[in-house]
Formats: structure tokens, sequence, C-alpha cells
């Protein structure tokens, strides 16, 4: 596997005359999970990064103008996250500010593609309604229970108790559709 | 008058650099509309979900097997999973694929993945025709776990 991606570090605007440092940008993925829409992270490493350099910008450029992007994660200074909306070879650049000296670090290119003999499903990331709907039937069951035990439960288990525990008596007014949901909630568990 | 000439020069001067340094620098101020639009259209792209520095950067895709038969779903999971400090722990992970109605899909996955692997391949058959599921991949190394659902049509 081809963990390590590039490390060339180019300088631009030195000062001193032209210098040439070492910089890495690693894929923290394997080749086989860089596909599109899933977010890829990049960690950046290198002595000018622990001797006060600091990454202040990333571009990312498509091979076939997909809609692939960069952006740095807000809490980890060092963590790029590259993301592409369909298959492309992309190349990242970085631009690293050291004692006013600008570095640019150019990775890639990086294959981002499906896996042969796949194709892509539609991705609906929004919660399931009925998950949020059977989650808020099940308050009624939180005085006794942990949702948490009741893992996976069927509608058929669930209609069962209510109808062989005394204490789950209350509950006879659910239908049969609401209990259907609750066990779509707790199917997610 | 020849005061009042001067005074009209000097103003008709300070106005006309005045107006030519505010054209110049017309668009150098910060536009807080448009900074806004344009983070929210990153934040909708990459659907940055934590909400504090993260335990494990995890992802996954779910495919779909090309030329299999219609009556059956055979579909391709693919996730990456890691720490973003420490490579060297391994990190337990469960998937689950399942329709709508909360049944699975097919067998749950679960695992620990070994220091320095950072992808999770496997294939899930069913033998009916399912259009809808919903995918459930839980990391946890540590003490610390982290969930994440998608669904797919």
């Amino acid at each position: 596997m081809m963990q390590a991606l590039l490390m060339i570090a180019l300088l631009f605007f030195a000062d001193e005359g032209f210098a040439q440092v070492q910089l890495e940008a690693k894929s923290l993925y394997e080749d086989d999970a860089r596909i599109p829409g899933v977010i890829i992270p990049l960690k950046l490493s290198g002595d000018i990064l622990t001797q006060g350099g600091i990454a202040f910008s990333a571009n990312v450029k498509s091979a076939n103008g997909a809609d692939c992007r960069i952006m740095k994660d807000p809490f980890l200074p060092l963590i790029y996250l590259l993301k592409c909306a369909s298959p492309s070879e992309v190349q990242v650049f970085f631009k690293i500010e050291k004692s006013r000296q600008l570095f640019e670090l150019q990775v890639g290119p990086i294959d981002i593609n499906y896996p042969s003999g796949t194709q892509p499903l539609d991705e609906d990331r929004p919660p399931n309604p009925e998950v949020l709907r059977g989650k808020d039937l099940f308050s009624q069951c939180v005085n006794c229970h942990k949702s948490s035990d009741l893992r996976q439960r069927t509608s058929d288990q669930i209609k069962n108790a209510i109808q062989g525990v005394p204490d789950m008596k209350d509950l006879t007014n659910l239908s049969a559709e609401q209990i259907r949901l609750i066990a779509v909630y707790l199917g997610t568990l | 008058m020849n005061k009042l000439s001067q005074r009209f020069t000097a103003f008709f001067l300070f106005a006309i650099s005045t107006g030519g340094a505010l054209t110049l620098f017309q668009n150098c101020a910060m536009d807080p509309q448009h900074l806004s639009s344009s983070q929210l259209s990153q934040a909708d792209f990459f659907d940055y979900r934590y909400t504090s520095a993260p335990n494990f950067f995890s992802d996954f895709t779910l495919l779909k097997l090309s030329d299999t038969n219609d009556d059956f779903s055979e579909f391709k999971f693919v996730a990456g999973v890691t720490h973003p400090g420490d490579l060297s722990t391994p990190i337990e992970y469960e998937v689950r694929i399942l329709a709508p109605d909360g049944t699975a899909v097919c067998p749950s996955q679960t695992g620990a993945l070994p220091a320095g692997k950072s992808s999770l391949v496997f294939n899930c058959v069913n033998v009916s025709r399912v259009t809808e599921v919903r995918v459930v991949l839980t990391v946890s190394a540590n003490g610390k776990s982290d969930t994440l659902e998608k669904s797919y049509r």
C-alpha cells in the first residue's frame, strides 16, 4: 500500500537565496479508502512545522474538473480534509510560512476512484425520520428500560412484551405502526 | 476671491483624492455575508460532524456491485478509519447494514483494525431486493467511540 504520498517542498520568495526543505503530507487512509464522497484526512509533518512554520493555505486541482475541495480541520492544525464528489486525479498544494518565507508543498497525483465493478448509490445523510419518531415514542419506555438493553428488539417482541408484562399494560394503546417505529429506532442502537 | 478660489481648489483636490482612495480599497473590507455563505457551502460539502477535536477520523460509503442479479442485493462497503495522531492503537469497529424497518440486510461485521491498517472493505449480499438501506459504523478505542450513520437508496 502506498500510504505516503509525496514529500517535495520548493521555496518561494526566500530572502536569503534559494533554499529547499523537506515536508511531508501523508494520507491517513490507505489507497482503497480513497474514493469519491469519502473525506480523506491528510496530515502534514516536517521539521519546518515543528520550528514555527504555519500552514496557511491549501488548494486542490482536479485533472478532470471534478468538484474536489480541501479544508483545514478546525481542531487539528496539521490535518487537512480532502473530498471529491466524483472520480478524479487530484494534486494538492500547501503553502507554509516560516520567518516571512513562503514554502509550497505539492502532493499527488492522488487517484480518487470507485473500486472496479462498483457504482455509487444515492446517499442521504439526514437521519431517518422514522428513527426520530421511534426515538420519540421510546420516551414512554425510559422509566423502566434503557434503550441499549433493548437493542435490535423486533416489533413482535415488543408487542408480546406489552401484552404479557403486567407493568406494560399502560402501553397497550400503542398502535402496530408506533411499535414498528420503536423497533426501527432500537434497530439503530 | 483668491482665498475662496484656493479653498475651493483644496476642497476639490481633497474630494478627488478621498474618492480615489475609497474606490481603490472598496473591495478590501470583509464581507461577512459572503464569508458566511462560503463557509456554509464548505461545511455542506464536507458535512463536517465533529464539535471538538476528533478522536477518530472515520468515513465510509456503500457502493452497488455492478452486473448483479436484480433479484439480489449486492453491496460493497468501503470505510477509512484512523486515529488523527496515534496510529499504533488498534481500532474496534462494528458495521451494521439495515433495512428501513431495522432488520439486518446482511450480518453485522465486527472486529479490530490492526495498527497501521486504515481501510475496511467487505461485500454485503442479501437474497432479496433491497432498495433502501441504513449503514451504521461504530468505532472505538481507548474507551472512546464514534458513530456515523448514512442512508442509501
